[in-house]
């Protein structure tokens, strides 16, 4: 009878208020996912699976026994498969590549300095997470959160080997959703009303289809020469823009954008979740980790808006320095939020196409900037 | 467990970091000018030889 009892309710005594503290973090993600439409599509895929390998002697993520066989579970399986040798967010980097129309940089390809000045919190945070006393490579895991760019966050953590890769992960897609939030009160406090009244005109000029096509090729060779290990990140990005440009594989560059990348995001959301086991994640370092998470997303708007401030000191053609804090990489949300910005102080004043271009800039910085930091640790 | 010399030491970074971004990004500044003047004058050539 007592094995009997231990058998079926054995694991009940195995539960641990971290665990239960778990349960709640991955109650808390669904809740954020469904309510306030935060990150959904991985927010919800993480929350669950955070729940799911939190289970006492939680079958998905150890090893469990079946007839005297050690049977390794399926997300420990998924974590070797598409993590540790980071398939998954290259192949979510094509179908974001797939995504992303590049016409708007193409028009004014100067837009880029601005995707590159919005990298500055990336930086930062290295500098304060070491101030902080990580280790260096966790410090350059924790800084990439300031790419605004989940792939680009599991790649780099990945690659470094770093201690917090689940926390990294909640952070940046966490941050990503509050773009709308963290992002006005910086722009406000660093710009003055008359410059977010600048208008900024779209030039409007075609871009022929040859560019079109070049472009995602020459970005690879380029960025492949000069910052070698981030050749896989900005070279799947690329794959992904040029199947969408090339105009004969349409089929396929919509596969890309739309079951490639939900496939893989389903995928993605569960998995990461292995990392977010009780006894890694309950830490008090998972704070200062999300902390830090919000000074690089902080940093990168303060940089973009200044370097734009910058640039009007000596440029005749004033740009709006909001465009500027465009300039991160979470696409599309930052340029919505500039756009919107700009209709609030004038309902004339359209900023959306100089905006996106800033911000698809920012999604090519943001890779550059994470194989700079890989060139540097890796 | 705060480190002062940890912070100095990755200023280096922060300087190096931000300076090859805008390198890179110049590069590819340059080449997208030069692609767009290209192609444009590859367009009006086959534009000509139509008419």
């Amino acid at each position: 009878m007592d094995n009997i009892l231990q058998t079926l309710f054995g694991s009940v005594t195995e539960v641990t208020w971290q665990m239960a503290v778990m349960w709640l973090i991955g109650g808390a993600l669904i809740f954020c996912a469904i309510k306030f439409d935060m990150e959904p599509t991985l927010l919800l895929p993480m929350g669950f699976g955070a729940i799911l390998v939190n289970l006492p002697l939680s079958s998905v993520i150890g090893y469990f026994e079946v007839n005297g066989e050690w049977i390794e579970g399926p997300i420990a399986t998924l974590l070797k498969a598409g993590i540790d040798n980071e398939l998954f967010p290259l192949l979510l980097f094509i179908g974001i590549g797939a995504m992303i129309d590049f016409g708007p940089l193409l028009r004014n390809p100067k837009l880029m300095l601005f995707g590159a000045a919005a990298q500055f919190g990336i930086f930062f945070t290295l500098c304060m997470a070491s101030l902080f006393g990580f280790e260096t490579n966790d410090a350059a895991s924790i800084a990439i959160i300031g790419a605004a760019d989940g792939p680009t966050s599991i790649f780099v953590a990945g690659v470094l080997k770093s201690n917090y890769i689940g926390a990294i992960i909640v952070a940046a897609y966490s941050y990503m959703a509050l773009v709308p939030i963290v992002q006005p009160p910086i722009i406000r406090l660093l710009t003055t009303k008359k410059e977010r009244l600048i208008r900024m005109e779209d030039k409007g000029v075609p871009v022929s289809k040859l560019t079109r096509i070049l472009f995602p090729i020459v970005v690879t060779v380029i960025t492949g020469v000069v910052a070698p290990k981030s050749v896989a990140l900005v070279g799947f990005l690329m794959f992904g823009n040029l199947i969408r440009e090339c105009g004969v594989l349409n089929s396929l560059s919509e596969t890309a954008q739309k079951v490639l990348a939900n496939l893989v995001t389903l995928l993605l959301g569960i998995t990461v979740a292995g990392h977010m086991q009780a006894d890694k994640f309950l830490r008090l370092d998972t704070l200062l980790i999300l902390a830090l998470g919000l000074v690089a997303f902080i940093f990168d708007t303060a940089g973009g808006v200044l370097f734009a401030k910058l640039m009007n000191l000596f440029s005749k053609t004033k740009v709006n320095p909001m465009i500027g804090a465009a300039g991160i990489s979470a696409f599309p949300m930052s340029s919505r939020v500039v756009h919107k910005m700009g209709l609030k102080e004038d309902p004339q004043n359209f900023l959306l196409m100089p905006a996106a271009g800033a911000n698809v800039a920012g999604q090519i910085a943001s890779v550059i900037a994470g194989g700079m930091i890989l060139n540097f640790f890796g | 467990m705060i480190n002062f010399n940890a912070f100095v030491d990755m200023l280096w970074y922060l300087l190096f970091g931000m300076l090859g971004i805008f390198v890179v990004v110049l590069v590819i500044i340059a080449v997208t000018y030069g692609l767009t003047i290209l192609s444009t004058v590859i367009e009006r050539k086959m534009n000509k030889n139509k008419e």
